[in-house]
């Protein structure tokens, strides 16, 4: 029998990912938010865990040495790797990926768009017919608004609180996120029976 | 920028003395499988003209293909991305589209868009036969395909068979714009069941052409399939079960080939060139983080006759044989 491995992104998806795994008598042997391990054994038989940065875990599927992942479609739709398959829609973490600027922002021609999704900002302006150019951050996207580096910022937002504390709106809505459970298409066909499996106990439907 | 030190590009490498010589022996083995399955060896160029390297029907082909500008005459010269194009070319050249050939090949191409474990210069080997197609003809050059794919050792070959005429015909049945259709192949391949209901509720689609395209991609798996999709089939009515029927033949024959092969179906796969229609197949094994093989049927180059000329064929990647075969990691490159 295959040994499988799981890659779950960090943060919130964790968290709700490994309640879901709980709820189907999964659980990892150590405490993933205790240890500094990297690989975390679970009592499922032939299944370890991986934690790591949301961004990577399509890489790590992609590989094939990584055989399931749960990751935020945001990641998904920013990616252009497709050496898998979504299994799942697993309504976790829901968030929302939205364009917001300061009050009276609306989407026009040349805008400067800091985010942290290139791809994703690039084909939402063209397919609204406005060319954009983009800046790329890694983090607290909003103070690129705040400061007047972009006129507007494409970033996710689950209460909108960050939003309003720092005197910014959303304007529109690109896409409602949650997180997917994908598996990679090789490692699929190979070991379907086992991997079907570990989903009839995930209790997926 | 000059260094004493060797660097060569990403996703590039030099094959040294004691690789070079297994990469060798690997082709030999090849020459002597495509031999006795009498399948005449020929080797086109890496350069060549767009018209040899594009003479399929395949916008993927178009957009893959690096072109190289020849100063004196002002006219591009291609590299190639698939060697296909130009045995179609060599077979209309033979033949001009009679009477059936086959022809096999090996060399270097050039994949411009390589993704992060991918090499850029795969040295691709295939078979494609031309002509009057049938099931027999199908389960040979599988057939070719497994003894190839087992110079690398792997004790296992998933071969799974699809026909892209269940989906083909679905999709023009829903009769939609070109880049909407695009958008469902690609969750048709990413099997995005629930990105696929809604891609339905928001463009107010069929709801009985939806529950035949769910019932497709869950009836995905072993031989045991079959016989349910037949059944499904025979409720939507569908203008497919003869391609059904054939590909329960070919599946019946390829299975435990060699005692290696295990057949799967997958009626929802849509992989490779877009120049492909009709019955693919594609091989995995377990050392491979994707396909090691693909191939199908399709429409060759045929110049000057109303009569399409078909084909059937498939291509590898030699450098993965040898990789598997001396137990080196797949994402070495």
């Amino acid at each position: 029998m295959k040994k499988l491995l799981l890659a779950i992104s960090k943060g919130r998806i964790l968290e709700e990912a490994l309640k879901i795994l709980k709820l189907s008598g999964i659980e990892c042997k150590e405490s993933p938010f205790k240890s500094r391990k990297l690989i975390f054994e679970t009592n499922y038989k032939n299944l370890s865990i991986i934690i790591v940065r949301a961004s990577d875990v399509p890489i790590y599927i992609e590989s094939g040495k990584v055989d399931f992942g749960v990751v935020g479609k945001d990641t998904l739709l920013e990616t252009d790797l497709s050496n898998h398959l979504r299994v799942k829609d697993l309504n976790i973490a829901a968030c929302r990926l939205v364009v917001a600027g300061k009050k009276g922002a609306k989407i026009m021609n040349n805008m400067k768009v800091a985010t942290k999704y290139p791809s994703i900002t690039k084909k939402y302006f063209q397919s609204k017919g406005f060319p954009c150019s983009v800046l790329k951050l890694y983090g607290s996207i909003e103070l690129a608004s705040v400061l007047g580096m972009s006129d507007v910022i494409v970033d996710l937002v689950e209460s909108g609180q960050t939003l309003k504390q720092n005197g910014l709106v959303e304007i529109e809505t690109i896409e409602n996120i949650s997180s997917v459970l994908i598996v990679n298409k090789t490692s699929y066909k190979v070991n379907r029976e086992q991997i079907n499996q570990f989903f009839k106990t995930l209790n997926l439907d | 920028m000059k260094t004493k030190n060797f660097q060569i590009p990403d996703g590039i490498e030099y094959y040294m003395p004691s690789d070079a010589v297994k990469l060798e022996n690997i082709k030999s083995k090849i020459l002597k499988i495509y031999s006795k399955y009498k399948y005449s060896y020929v080797v086109p160029p890496i350069f060549d003209n767009l018209e040899n390297l594009l003479n399929l029907k395949s916008t993927d082909l178009d957009t893959e293909t690096a072109f190289v500008l020849d100063k004196q005459t002002g006219s591009e010269i291609g590299i190639r991305t698939d060697i296909t194009p130009q045995i179609s070319k060599i077979d209309y050249q033979m033949t001009k589209g009679i009477g059936n050939s086959r022809f096999s090949y090996m060399g270097d191409i050039l994949r411009l868009s390589p993704g992060p474990f991918d090499r850029i210069n795969p040295y691709q080997t295939g078979a494609e036969y031309f002509g009057k197609l049938s099931n027999s003809t199908e389960i040979e050059i599988i057939k070719l395909m497994i003894d190839l794919i087992s110079l690398s050792n792997e004790k296992k070959i998933v071969v799974e068979l699809g026909d892209l005429s269940f989906i083909n015909n679905l999709l023009l049945d829903l009769n939609l714009i070109n880049f909407k259709r695009l958008a469902l192949i690609d969750l048709i391949n990413l099997k995005s069941k629930f990105e696929i209901k809604e891609f339905f509720k928001i463009n107010k689609l069929s709801n009985k052409k939806l529950s035949l395209l769910i019932e497709l991609i869950d009836l995905s798996g072993d031989m045991k399939v079959l016989k349910e999709l037949k059944s499904l089939i025979k409720s939507h009515k569908s203008k497919v079960s003869l391609e059904l029927t054939n590909l329960t033949s070919i599946a019946n024959s390829i299975n435990k080939f060699r005692g290696i092969s295990e057949v799967q179906i997958d009626l929802c796969e849509l992989h490779g060139f877009n120049y492909q229609s009709g019955l693919i197949y594609t091989a995995y094994v377990p050392g491979l983080r994707k396909e090691i093989a693909r191939g199908g049927r399709y429409t060759a180059y045929n110049d000057h006759s109303d009569k399409p000329r078909y084909a059937t064929g498939f291509s590898l990647d030699i450098k993965d044989i040898l990789n598997l075969s001396i137990g080196r990691s797949d994402t070495y490159v």
